[in-house]
């Protein structure tokens, strides 16, 4: 018998409660989550960037996931640089597992976070399960209070290496359709290529984020 | 908003970290947020894995909040683990916060349960406060924050 278990609307999640700062220790953490459909290269992302990150500004990438490599509750990447003065920065990075039946898991993982990379899989067949994908994160973010086009986020297209592939501007039709572009990163995380643009494109956007609001 | 915690706060926390350490005589203590963040730590290092452990501690009392729920309650506000050597005990403090302790079979798991349960009790309302006090900017012209130039990161081969 397959047992789904979703948590009910009910579900108190909690209010938001985002980048955390430690003046005693002089750190800063951020926590950032790779969101999209099953197999659009989440978990790819972030074995690409802990392969080639530098030893001293990573630690060890860790995946809870099944037999079949499938995510199963979540990858996560501790990253540290120094891109606040007088800082230690710390960005958590997250994936969340993609096949539909994970949605608790996903809400889960979406907790806190300050920032998202929307990992969509370029290939004509799976729009599909992209806009949907998206719409679940509008629809979870919502249950912790917090509206997606209000938060640090970039889109990635990724697996632009295939043959099948729909063109840009029919993605951005689809999926950044809205009154205020949100930036795009062309990539093939299996190449490693465009990874480290969003990367540093969404960090950016987090960093920023938190200055505007803190620095006022 | 953001979780900011004064120092004049983290030590006040640490100290009562490090009195449950004593008195429990478990080996490492460490505070963490809901997401995963940690906030204070104390006793033994846990090499290069404290932010790892606070993750997987999130997540581990995040779905056993669901399984809680499942099954007719708010949540679990109290977990433990037992190993062969090594042991964990996790609890809640008020919405946002976990506390987790590790512990060899040197002390045992009623004794650390006290004296998490007590200190839990102490760090509250000190963890409420900041929590409501965070989501007002800082307003100390001294304490603001500067990006540095170039990319956040980068990589190995200098890509």
């Amino acid at each position: 018998m397959l047992v789904i278990v979703t948590a009910s609307s009910s579900c108190d999640i909690g209010q938001s409660f985002m980048a955390l700062v430690n003046y005693a220790k002089k750190e800063i953490q951020f926590k950032i989550v790779y969101y999209g459909c099953g197999l659009c290269g989440k978990t790819t992302n972030l074995q690409l960037i802990h392969e080639r990150a530098p030893s001293k500004s990573k630690g060890n990438l860790t995946s809870l996931a099944t037999s079949q490599d499938r995510t199963l509750f979540f990858d996560f990447l501790p990253l540290q640089t120094t891109a606040i003065e007088g800082f230690v920065t710390k960005f958590q990075m997250y994936t969340v597992p993609g096949q539909v039946k994970y949605n608790s898991t996903r809400r889960l993982v979406l907790r806190n976070c300050d920032g998202v990379v929307f990992c969509v899989d370029s290939q004509f067949e799976k729009m599909a399960e992209n806009t949907e994908s998206l719409e679940n994160l509008r629809e979870n973010l919502k249950l912790q209070k917090d509206e997606l086009d209000e938060m640090p986020y970039v889109i990635q297209y990724n697996k632009r290496d295939l043959l099948n592939v729909a063109p840009q501007e029919y993605i951005d039709y689809l999926l950044n359709n809205g009154s205020s572009k949100i930036p795009t990163f062309m990539a093939s995380a299996k190449l490693g290529d465009g990874v480290l643009e969003t990367l540093n494109g969404v960090a950016k956007l987090v960093l920023q984020d938190f200055i505007q609001k803190y620095n006022s | 908003m953001a979780f900011i915690l004064q120092p004049e706060e983290y030590n006040i926390i640490k100290g009562d970290l490090d009195v449950f350490l004593n008195n429990s005589e478990a080996r490492t203590v460490m505070l963490c947020d809901r997401g995963g963040n940690v906030i204070a730590d104390s006793g033994e290092e846990v090499t290069g894995a404290v932010d790892l452990v606070t993750a997987l501690v999130a997540g581990a009392y995040a779905a056993t909040k669901e399984l809680a729920m499942v099954l007719g309650e708010d949540e679990f506000n109290a977990i433990f683990h037992q190993g062969d050597q090594t042991s964990i005990f996790m609890s809640s403090i008020g919405e946002e916060v976990l506390l987790l302790a590790v512990f060899s079979d040197e002390t045992n798991a009623g004794l650390v349960k006290m004296y998490a349960t007590s200190t839990c009790r102490k760090i509250h309302s000190l963890v409420d406060e900041v929590m409501t006090r965070s989501e007002v900017s800082i307003s100390d012209p001294t304490q603001s924050f500067v990006i540095t130039k170039g990319n956040v990161f980068q990589f190995e081969d200098g890509s």
